[in-house]
């Protein structure tokens, strides 16, 4: 069944490097113009979960009733039996057409100036030459203000400025969903402020699904807080981890989860 | 598909504007490769080139002389005709010192050597003026430039061949006014006798006849002789398709107990020392081949580590292992274009260095390197070509590059 643009039921991923215990999301829909942040202790897995949801990691398995679903403009594209299939092509067209991304550093590629590491989204989704993006270009460059530093390397300008363009990047070729990997972090906290601002307000009406430690600002701006919860005594399969709406959250991963 | 090709194609481009000084390093370690074995190539095409040209366009070193005279019937020389290693047979008159009286208003009568011709003779490619591909007329001849200085005959000019028998004491003669088409310089000649000329087979056939007291009608001369017999010939005049085939027929003509006089001696001697500098060529080749090879491969995979990232993250935003593959094989591909170019131009210096210092110490050859338009053309294609191939072998490290890493950082 599909509810959104993208659903996630009961999928369980094992944490790729450091403790390697399972993360189970039980239940994950996103819609169109959903804002949902993902909160958690560092490692939690909550960037795990971001490249499970941008396609770019295979989730170990579905659980009973389980499913990982695309559903664009009516079309559904069976994410879990995609992988089987080896359907790459397919999940790397949504990425370059229905996906926006901003990184925690920006993510911007060194040997591009701003305007072709914007550019770039625009260019993957469709015709290169494009003229349409090029306005869009000057638009978005004008209202992130960055617009006399296009020409510049991602080297030459400030963390804020290689963030402001990263936000560009994300919606030049407006994706259906944008994932943002903690994407203030490394930012002061006026800066983080500002770049939040324009990241709602340049995203509008488009799905956003952020990893964030910054509980506070994401509530301020209005985002649905998912919380990852580990417990330190996991329960008997390994999973230690699961991904909870805030309001439905327990006191304790509820026992027929930790049964499974 | 396609735009996502021009993108990664772009994206290249961009890369490589910034990456220049990596380029750089890249190009000049491969020129450095390339530009002795383009030399070897040179010298191997100028010396022995120009010695394999000087054979070929010297029609005796084609040319077989049977030593001897025997007896050919028509048959003989329709088999030769058809071999493919012969390019143009004729046979000689009976009379192989076959010697004619030539005359001109004003100047003594000369005695000169008359050897038959016709159609694809060597020797007529040579003549002045090119006479190109024609019918030999009938009385139609080609004196050598000694005969023609003696007459002061230009082409266009008539010389008088006088035709003298004796019959039952008595002395008759016969006039013919012959046209002069071409003069034969006398390099062509080979071991022709210098004093000589060409002239269609059917007129010294005709007054061969005449010689031997049989009539010609068509020139309206009389004779006594009037049985007929087969076409027989003693001698002829023959010349291999190419250097190689001067060989071959030897051999057989010798197998078949008849012994022929060739140039197969210098031919041999040249080939010896192409085979002497293809050997070395390839050797080189092979060192080089693998050092551009090697260079290419290491140079992708540290093009592939270097930019992990970043190759991480276009694929992160949709760009798939094959369009990353020419996004990094693209680079390689420049790089090999330039030094493929860069190198050509340092042989083109090198060769005209070589050639000032040994122009004029090498007998018949006038320059020592020297490389065709075409065979650079070809180099550089192969090493284009080559460059790409090896940074496709080395992207195959491309294949463990997770998008995941991307949506780390740049």
């Amino acid at each position: 069944m599909n509810e959104g643009i993208m659903t996630v039921r009961r999928i369980v991923k094992t944490r790729p490097g450091g403790s390697g215990y399972r993360l189970m999301v039980d239940k994950l829909v996103v819609r169109e113009g959903d804002r949902i942040a993902l909160v958690g202790q560092s490692g939690s897995g909550k960037s795990t979960l971001l490249d499970m949801m941008a396609m770019v990691l295979k989730p170990d398995r579905l659980g009973r009733g389980g499913e990982f679903t695309w559903n664009l403009d009516g079309v559904t594209l069976d994410v879990w039996n995609s992988w089987k299939r080896g359907g790459a092509s397919a999940r790397e067209k949504i990425r370059r057409s229905h996906l926006g991304y901003v990184l925690q550093s920006g993510g911007l590629f060194p040997f591009l100036n701003l305007r072709d590491n914007i550019l770039l989204s625009a260019w993957l989704k469709k015709n290169p030459k494009g003229r349409r993006a090029e306005s869009a270009l000057m638009e978005l460059a004008a209202k992130l203000n960055i617009g006399h530093l296009l020409r510049k390397l991602p080297g030459n300008v400030s963390v804020g400025e290689r963030q402001r363009a990263a936000v560009a990047r994300a919606i030049i070729h407006r994706p259906k969903l944008i994932l943002a990997d903690e994407p203030t972090a490394s930012l002061d906290p006026p800066t983080a402020e500002k770049v939040m601002e324009l990241l709602i307000e340049l995203s509008e009406g488009t799905a956003l699904v952020m990893s964030t430690h910054d509980e506070v600002r994401a509530r301020k701006f209005g985002f649905e807080i998912h919380r990852i919860v580990v417990e330190d005594e996991g329960p008997r399969r390994g999973i230690k981890a699961m991904l909870f709406k805030d309001s439905r959250l327990p006191g304790k991963m509820p026992a027929n989860i930790r049964n499974r | 598909m396609a735009p996502i090709i021009y993108v990664s194609i772009k994206l290249a481009l961009k890369r490589y504007k910034r990456d220049w000084l990596f380029a750089m390093c890249f190009i000049f370690s491969v020129m450095a490769l390339l530009v002795p074995l383009l030399t070897v190539m040179g010298l191997r095409d100028g010396i022995i080139g120009t010695l394999s040209e000087r054979l070929i366009s010297d029609p005796s070193n084609l040319e077989i002389v049977p030593e001897g005279v025997r007896d050919y019937d028509l048959a003989f020389f329709q088999n030769l005709e058809n071999d493919p290693d012969v390019r143009f047979v004729i046979p000689n008159t009976r009379n192989f010192a076959f010697t004619l009286a030539l005359g001109k208003p004003g100047y003594n009568t000369k005695r000169v050597a008359a050897r038959s011709t016709k159609k694809g003779d060597p020797i007529l490619d040579y003549v002045e003026p090119a006479v190109g591909n024609e019918e030999v007329g009938l009385f139609d001849i080609y004196p050598s430039k000694t005969v023609a200085e003696f007459f002061d005959a230009k082409p266009g000019d008539t010389l008088t061949v006088t035709v003298s028998r004796t019959l039952n004491g008595y002395l008759e003669t016969q006039n013919l006014d012959l046209a002069v088409k071409g003069i034969i310089p006398l390099w062509a000649l080979g071991d022709q006798d210098n004093s000589m000329m060409l002239a269609n087979l059917q007129l010294l056939e005709k007054i061969e006849r005449y010689f031997e007291d049989r009539p010609v009608p068509e020139l309206g001369w009389p004779g006594n002789r009037m049985e007929t017999y087969p076409a027989r010939y003693q001698t002829f005049r023959l010349y291999a398709s190419e250097l190689d085939a001067v060989e071959r027929l030897r051999v057989r003509f010798e197998r078949g107990g008849l012994i022929v006089k060739t140039s197969a001696k210098e031919i041999a001697n040249v080939k010896s020392l192409d085979s002497a500098f293809t050997v070395v060529f390839f050797t080189l080749l092979c060192v080089v081949g693998g050092g551009a090879f090697a260079s290419a491969v290491s140079g992708s995979i540290d093009q592939v580590a270097k930019n992990r990232k970043s190759l991480a993250c276009l694929n992160l935003l949709g760009m798939g292992k094959f369009h990353l593959q020419i996004f990094t094989s693209v680079q390689v591909t420049i790089s090999g274009l330039i030094a493929a170019v860069g190198a050509c131009g340092f042989y083109l210096v090198v060769a005209k260095i070589l050639n000032e210092v040994f122009y004029g110490k090498m007998r018949d050859v006038a320059e020592v390197c020297r490389l065709s338009p075409e065979k650079l053309l070809i180099s550089v294609g192969i090493v284009v070509i080559f460059m790409t191939l090896a940074s496709f072998y080395a992207n195959k490290s491309l294949s463990d590059i997770e998008p995941s890493e991307g949506m780390r950082d740049v």
